[in-house]
């Protein structure tokens, strides 16, 4: 043996080291592993499966690397320290989302697309050649566009208006632009959630009276509805930001407390109420407005008047049981999932047609150009 | 197999090391031959086939040439068979591309053939030089023969320093190869450096690399410049970072390697500098080309020469492209104006002045280094002395990476260890490094956890 003496911080060292090694190595290999990812919203790696032609072929070793990256003990963990190291060194959030004061985490600004933005417009025209009846459209500015003043520091600059701005201004005849901006900078905070990049019910009916509004109607007043709280809401901006110490928000349902049908095409299933509850229970509480995302929803009001057409994100479905109590149907398509004929469903004949993206999706959504097919 | 990497952190080196100290210590090099190979051949097992024809094939001719140790001819003739296999294989795998496409520039009717397209094996460029000097020492008494095959084996296909270096010649491994005794205190000098290298490699390099992609078409001279000094730290803590993390592994395992970098950045010319970087390999070819070919013996134009010779030869084993031939007779040019006379001139110089003409004239080198176009680099020499002014978003980012950035310049000098010497015998020097050393490690898997951002530049050479 070496003829020095033993240091107990070496001895300490290397117990340490091959501890926590070892102790790595036993959680691969004894913790139950879980298929999905909520916080990913996908399914992880599965087991790699071995055969000799895999082995030579290196293809086993690719999808054992993968799945090891999937499952390893305390990623949750590990992640979040990464995301706090990052904010400890000067970075003011992760390469996505952005921290702001009062603990708001949102995502970075939009980046200008010139070819989604020619694209769009071009689909747009021919949409509008479609239908008959004016089509108005409207983009949503995003929560860190409202929320601005909340940054400190060393922040992208967000050019929401700018960019929606130059994006009215050259919309092809017969569209007609409403601009979300002043309702949505009213009592910015309550608008957005802190740790979702959608809007709030309140974003959302202030949405809903300016539409109302545009349309000569008149919206139903604040305290028409009837508001239901659910806590513990960790949305979107949370699970890819990793900052797990980040408080959860409360997610409002404001009901107006009338008689519709929603029926929804996917599985053609119907339901009395706009809200499905039992979703509260998921980790993505937002799907309780409408049952998430579907390609083409229709609610019923026989108390309403007219027919609405809402080509709109998963922003409307937050959006749309404002709206079901000014008219008797309302009927959403979602471009990404909706792959039917548009100009089949526009014979159906509607007064009003609303175009309601977030201005992200907008930019960065390929489905939009699906507008014009 | 990377050493960032899950697979290697949590099921190789664990297993390899509890395997490794419950084997019987004659049965050890055995052992390390086998994972070697489990090592090398996980992502692309066919070059096995190739390591082991490598291994085989030098073990023989050192044998030969021990055989013939007293027929100068015959003993000549095995190395020159060596030397032409060794370097075949390199020339195979690494620049039968490179020469055919070059072909094709000068015969156009060569042009119709495709290009082969042959893959580069990981490691070659590090073990056929190990295989080498292996042979060339033998051939020359500097080395002692290796009569069995097994540690011969063990010695080429030594997983710590396989895939980037340092090249390890046999003759300073020799003894440790037949005889290594493993130490508590060894072990954990082996976690310190090979948590510190993985740090580097981690922490700064991949950060490094990230700012480097953010700033590189970023339109500012300010940007470019900070950029490219962003393009020398990744560099530099990815190489030196894995030369560390093999440093530490062998140390665990209780061998000895020299030294692979000393603080580059600090050199006050370009001489100095390649005493100071990358020392494996300058170390071998001065030893057997640069000497060989008359090194300062045979007068200036001869030695002017023979610069110009090792440094194309340096420039392209770093890869098999233009920009690099041009990277290497760039350092040639440097290094010779600096031995006719900038070294005696920078020798009455102030200090600072020899810093910044080596960082200047090193930032050249290295956008030489990376772009692998010349219109490319042509366009980013014109962004760095003609540039605009910060974009509002270079600007964020640039601000965002400032304290890493910081990070990069104190860990780039001797700083640190100097620090680290003087409080090593204390309790708060024991006791701090051991806490360092876990909570870098630590750190280094929660963003291994979150980066599935992790390209080893040197993994490919």
């Amino acid at each position: 043996m070496d003829q020095k003496k033993i240091r107990f911080s070496d001895t300490l060292f290397c117990c340490l080291f091959c501890g926590f090694l070892a102790l790595m190595l036993l959680g691969y290999l004894m913790l139950p592993k879980t298929l999905f990812s909520q916080r990913e919203k996908r399914y992880l790696e599965a087991a790699p499966s071995f055969t000799c032609e895999r082995l030579v072929s290196g293809a086993f070793a690719k999808d054992a690397e993968d799945y090891a990256a999937d499952h390893m003990p305390g990623r949750d963990f590990f992640v979040g320290l990464n995301a706090y190291l990052g904010l400890a060194l000067g970075q003011q959030g992760t390469k996505e989302i952005y921290r702001f004061s009062e603990n708001y985490l949102v995502e970075r600004p939009v980046k200008w697309d010139q070819e989604a933005v020619e694209r769009n417009k071009k689909a747009l025209g021919v949409f509008v050649q479609k239908a008959d009846t004016p089509v108005d459209f409207a983009l949503i500015p995003s929560a860190g566009y409202i929320l601005r003043d909340l940054s400190r520091g060393n922040y992208m600059e967000y050019r929401d208006d700018q960019y929606i701005r130059q994006i009215y201004e050259n919309l092809p005849p017969g569209v007609r632009s409403l601009d979300l901006i002043p309702a949505l900078t009213d009592g910015g905070r309550e608008n957005f959630y802190h740790t979702d990049h959608h809007w709030t019910s309140q974003g959302a009916y202030r949405a809903y009276a300016a539409y109302l509004a545009h349309k000569g109607r008149t919206p139903l007043a604040p305290d028409a509805f009837t508001v239901r709280t659910s806590q513990g809401f960790y949305g979107s901006t949370y699970s890819r930001s990793a900052l797990w110490l980040t408080p959860p928000d409360r997610l409002s349902i404001w009901d107006p407390g009338i008689q519709t049908t929603v029926w929804i095409a996917d599985d053609g299933s119907t339901s009395q109420s706009m809200f499905y509850e039992e979703r509260l229970q998921e980790a993505d509480q937002y799907t309780v407005f409408l049952d998430g995302n579907h390609s083409l929803v229709r609610i019923t009001n026989p108390q309403g008047t007219g027919k609405l057409l809402l080509i709109r994100d998963s922003y409307g479905n937050c959006f749309a049981p404002f709206l079901a109590e000014s008219y008797q149907e309302v009927v959403l398509v979602d471009l990404r999932y909706y792959k039917a004929d548009l100009g089949q469903l526009l014979e159906e004949g509607f007064d009003h047609i609303l175009v309601l993206y977030s201005l992200s999706n907008y930019m960065t959504d390929g489905n939009v150009p699906l507008l014009g097919r | 197999m990377v050493f960032s990497s899950n697979i290697f952190l949590f099921f190789y080196l664990p297993t390899v090391l509890a395997l490794y100290y419950l084997t019987p210590r004659r049965y050890r090099n055995t052992l390390l031959f086998l994972v070697n190979l489990v090592f090398y051949g996980w992502g692309e097992p066919v070059f096995l086939l190739l390591m082991l024809f490598s291994i085989l094939s030098n073990y023989a001719y050192g044998l030969l040439i021990q055989r013939y140790r007293r027929q100068v001819r015959a003993k000549r003739m095995v190395l020159v068979a060596s030397v032409v296999v060794n370097l075949g294989l390199l020339g195979f795998f690494k620049y039968a591309d490179f020469i055919a496409g070059m072909m094709q520039a000068v015969f156009p009717f060569l042009r119709t053939v495709p290009l082969p397209a042959i893959p580069l094996p990981i490691g070659i460029s590090f073990y056929v030089f190990q295989t080498m000097s292996y042979t060339i020492d033998v051939y020359r008494g500097d080395a002692p023969v290796q009569r069995r095959l097994i540690p011969f084996g063990t010695y080429v296909s030594l997983f710590p320093q396989l895939i980037a270096g340092p090249i390890v010649r046999y003759r300073d491994v020799a003894e440790q190869m037949e005889d290594r005794r493993e130490s508590v205190s060894q072990f954990a000098d082996g976690i310190r450096r090979f948590t510190v290298g993985l740090g580097k490699k981690i922490l700064i390099a991949n950060q490094m690399g990230l700012l480097w992609d953010l700033l590189r078409e970023e339109g500012s001279g300010l940007g470019a410049w900070i950029g490219l000094t962003a393009f020398a730290f990744q560099i530099y803590f990815d190489f030196s970072g894995y030369s560390d993390m093999a440093i530490g592994l062998g140390k665990m395992l209780g061998f000895t390697f020299l030294e692979n970098f000393n603080y580059p950045y600090i050199s006050r010319s370009i001489t100095e500098f390649w005493r100071r970087w990358h020392i494996s390999l300058s170390t071998w070819f001065r030893e057997y080309v640069y000497i060989p070919l008359g090194g300062n013996r045979r007068g200036l134009p001869r030695q002017l020469w023979n610069i110009l010779v090792v440094w194309a030869l340096t420039g392209l084993w770093h890869g098999a492209s233009w920009n690099f031939l041009l990277w290497g007779l760039y350092f040639a040019l440097l290094l010779m104006i600096e031995k006719l006379f900038l070294l005696r001139w920078l020798d009455r110089a102030p200090l600072w002045l020899g810093h910044l003409y080596t960082l200047f004239f090193l930032l050249m080198g290295w956008a030489l280094f990376f772009f692998t176009s010349l219109p490319e680099l042509w366009a980013f020499l014109g962004r760095l002395f003609g540039g605009g002014a910060v974009s509002p978003e270079g600007r964020v980012d640039i601000l965002g990476y400032l304290p890493l950035l910081l990070v990069a310049v104190v860990a780039s000098t001797p700083f640190g260890s100097r620090v680290y010497g003087r409080i090593r015998d204390t309790v708060w020097g024991r006791y701090g490094a051991v806490g360092l050393g876990m909570a870098a490690l630590v750190l280094c898997v929660a963003a291994l956890a979150s980066q599935s951002y992790n390209p080893f530049i040197y993994f490919r050479f």
